[in-house]
């Protein structure tokens, strides 16, 4: 990363565009505390990453690229994992976990081992680790990437839902008609450098492009150009 | 990014924390079947069979060699009959004209004994007799089949010279001057001995077997299957995920180490009940009192802590499984030299390296076998092995610490 600045209103879902290798992740995994900048300063929820990261871990909830399930597991055994390193007591963790697994639709499969599942239930598993000590920001990167249409709606359904019930969403995706469907602000990065930052409006009066995929197009090539 | 809020909970302890991903690890561990079963059931199974079924083949009380006697001497009954008579050799007379060396060579038999027409002839005229004895030096069962004739040879050849005294009328005791006697101050059998100098060799090779892959699957696993990412976004510490993983590695290679000790128990009760006359002397069993065994239990955990210290390391560096599993492959071998060290360093030097890791724990594993240590001993080399240990585990906090060589970036 270079030198990369940009806030986050709260309350919305701001999506964090760039090409592959922009940068998308890194800086995913550092405002998530899991890698720590050589440089810089970054404060998320009004915590210093380098200084307070356990504070942020406790009130973030993160969808990795990849979901980093353990697949010998099963989905009850995985949030209770999870829900005792976040300080939950177990009747807490269950309560949660009947809500989730039948606000994900996988009442069935909760004692089944995760390895058997197909990818889209492995992303709705990892979307449930996310909000089960219910956050107040959630990071997820490129959480509709690889799967099939019903599968993505549902997941898109989903960050909807966390947005209108007053969560910060900050997602990371190259799907254009996906940032513009469920983004309020979007952030477009490139080699580790963030070219543009604003609402959609905002982009478009600066660009002169009217979707959000020519606002793109533009801001990348204008920043190759430059 | 603005402050939206503030979450606390009154929730379990950083030692509440460590006990959960102690438990996912061992958890996770033991329900991958190929762990269950090359962790304790074919260790049960493969080492009381893989100790006791070559001695089966070697046991001439079992397996009895095939001993071919061409007696050429009608009158020299008494050496072939001391041959058939001995339950560990199945004799057959052979008929001349055959081609021995062909016998031999082609397995038909394990040892062909030749005993020359003018044998008898030759012990009354007080000559020498020679007895042709045609073996397959590549043949386990042939080498025993020489070693127990020529004990029979050695005893038949005293009694003929004893009957030559008594017919002098000469005290057969003139062929032994000197008797020894001896002393064994420690009252430690040969045998004893080398049980124990096998169990520091044992105990600490299976600590690190053991725990090589539960090593390599926790750390390079981890990062192969990328669900350390997710882990690292948990409010824990990466010393308390280290340190859990750690604990959770140390359990699963003490459990490894649990059931090939079983395995061991099993395969050595087994061989001492088929095959004792194996063991040349008397076997008698090494008694070991609580005291010892705890001891060798606190050292044998600590040799463990040390080795699986060092596996997690290392692996942290690897990317993948196969390759952590290439580096625990060169270091097991490295570990086997202070193993193998144990089995011949002579006493004196052993007690000055009782403060070198991994070598201090296995010298006071073997002398707490023999009961040959003192607390001043036991004291020195925990506080020497504390010492190493902390080094070892701030060493791997550090290298687990390092985005670049969890990330590579």
């Amino acid at each position: 990363m270079d030198h990369i600045a940009f806030e986050v209103s709260e309350r919305i879902v701001f999506g964090l565009l760039g090409p592959n290798g922009a940068g998308k992740t890194t800086t995913l995994r550092m405002l998530s505390t899991v890698l720590k900048p050589t440089e810089g300063k970054a404060t998320v929820l009004g915590y210093d990453i380098l200084e307070k990261p356990l504070r942020i871990r406790e009130s973030i909830g993160v969808l990795p690229e990849d979901t980093g399930l353990y697949d010998r597991l099963t989905p009850v055994e995985t949030l209770i994992f999870y829900g005792k390193l976040h300080g939950m007591d177990r009747s807490e963790i269950m309560g949660r976990i009947d809500e989730l697994l039948s606000m994900m639709g996988l009442e069935a499969k909760r004692n089944d081992k995760i390895g058997t599942f197909s990818k889209g239930m492995k992303q709705k598993v990892a979307l449930m680790r996310a909000i089960l000590h219910r956050p107040d920001l959630l990071f997820l990167d490129e959480p509709t990437a690889g799967l099939d249409v019903m599968s993505a709606r549902d997941i898109r359904d989903f960050i909807a839902r966390q947005a209108a019930a007053g969560k910060t969403v900050v997602i990371s995706t190259h799907n254009m008609w996906e940032a513009q469907k469920l983004c309020q602000e979007v952030g477009v990065i490139n080699k580790g450098k963030m070219v543009s930052a604003g609402t959609i409006k905002d982009l478009e009066r600066l660009t002169h492009e009217e979707t959000l995929e020519d606002i793109f197009v533009h801001l990348i090539k204008g920043e190759v150009a430059g | 990014m603005k402050r939206t809020g503030m979450m606390v909970r009154i929730g379990l302890s950083a030692k509440s924390r460590l006990a959960v991903i102690v438990w996912r690890e061992v958890l996770d561990a033991l329900r991958d079947r190929r762990t269950l079963i090359t962790a304790a059931i074919l260790p049960m199974l493969l080492i009381p069979v893989s100790i006791n079924l070559p001695m089966f083949f070697i046991s001439p009380r079992r397996n009895p060699p095939d001993i071919g006697v061409l007696q050429l001497d009608a009158g020299a009954g008494g050496f072939a009959a001391l041959m058939k008579g001995m339950e560990e050799l199945r004799v057959t007379d052979l008929d001349q004209g055959q081609n021995l060396t062909r016998l031999v060579e082609t397995n038909e038999y394990d040892v062909v004994v030749v005993i020359p027409s003018n044998f008898t002839e030759l012990i009354r005229d007080e000559r020498k007799a020679v007895i042709q004895i045609i073996y397959d030096g590549s043949n386990p069962r042939s080498s025993t089949g020489v070693n127990l004739i020529q004990g029979l040879e050695r005893a038949y050849a005293q009694r003929i010279v004893e009957e030559r005294m008594k017919e002098r009328k000469i005290d057969p005791e003139l062929l032994h001057p000197i008797e020894v006697n001896t002393l064994n101050v420690k009252g430690i059998s040969q045998a004893q001995a080398t049980v124990g100098m096998l169990i520091p060799y044992f105990i600490g090779l299976l600590s690190v077997l053991a725990g090589a892959s539960f090593a390599s699957d926790t750390t390079a696993g981890e990062k192969e299957r990328k669900t350390l990412e997710a882990f690292l976004t948990m409010p824990v510490t990466r010393l308390q995920i280290l340190l859990g993983k750690y604990l959770g590695v140390v359990i699963l290679s003490l459990i490894g180490v649990f059931f090939q000790l079983v395995g061991m128990s099993v395969g050595m009760s087994v061989y001492l009940t088929l095959f004792s006359e194996l063991l040349g002397e008397t076997a008698q069993p090494l008694h070991i009192d609580f005291t010892n065994f705890s001891v060798i239990a606190l050292f044998s955990l600590i040799l463990s802590m040390t080795g699986n210290a060092i596996l997690m390391t290392v692996c942290t560096f690897a990317k993948s499984f196969k390759e952590a599993q290439q580096y625990t492959s060169a270091l097991i071998t490295g570990f086997i030299i202070p193993m193998m060290l144990i089995m011949y360093l002579p006493p004196a030097l052993m007690s000055r390296m009782l403060l070198l890791p991994v070598l201090g724990p296995l010298i006071m594993i073997r002398n707490a076998v023999f009961n040959i240590y003192t607390p001043t001993q036991t004291l020195l080399c925990l506080l020497s092995s504390i010492v190493y240990l902390s080094v070892l585990l701030f060493v791997a906090h550090k290298t687990f610490s390092s985005d670049k060589i969890l990330f590579k970036v």
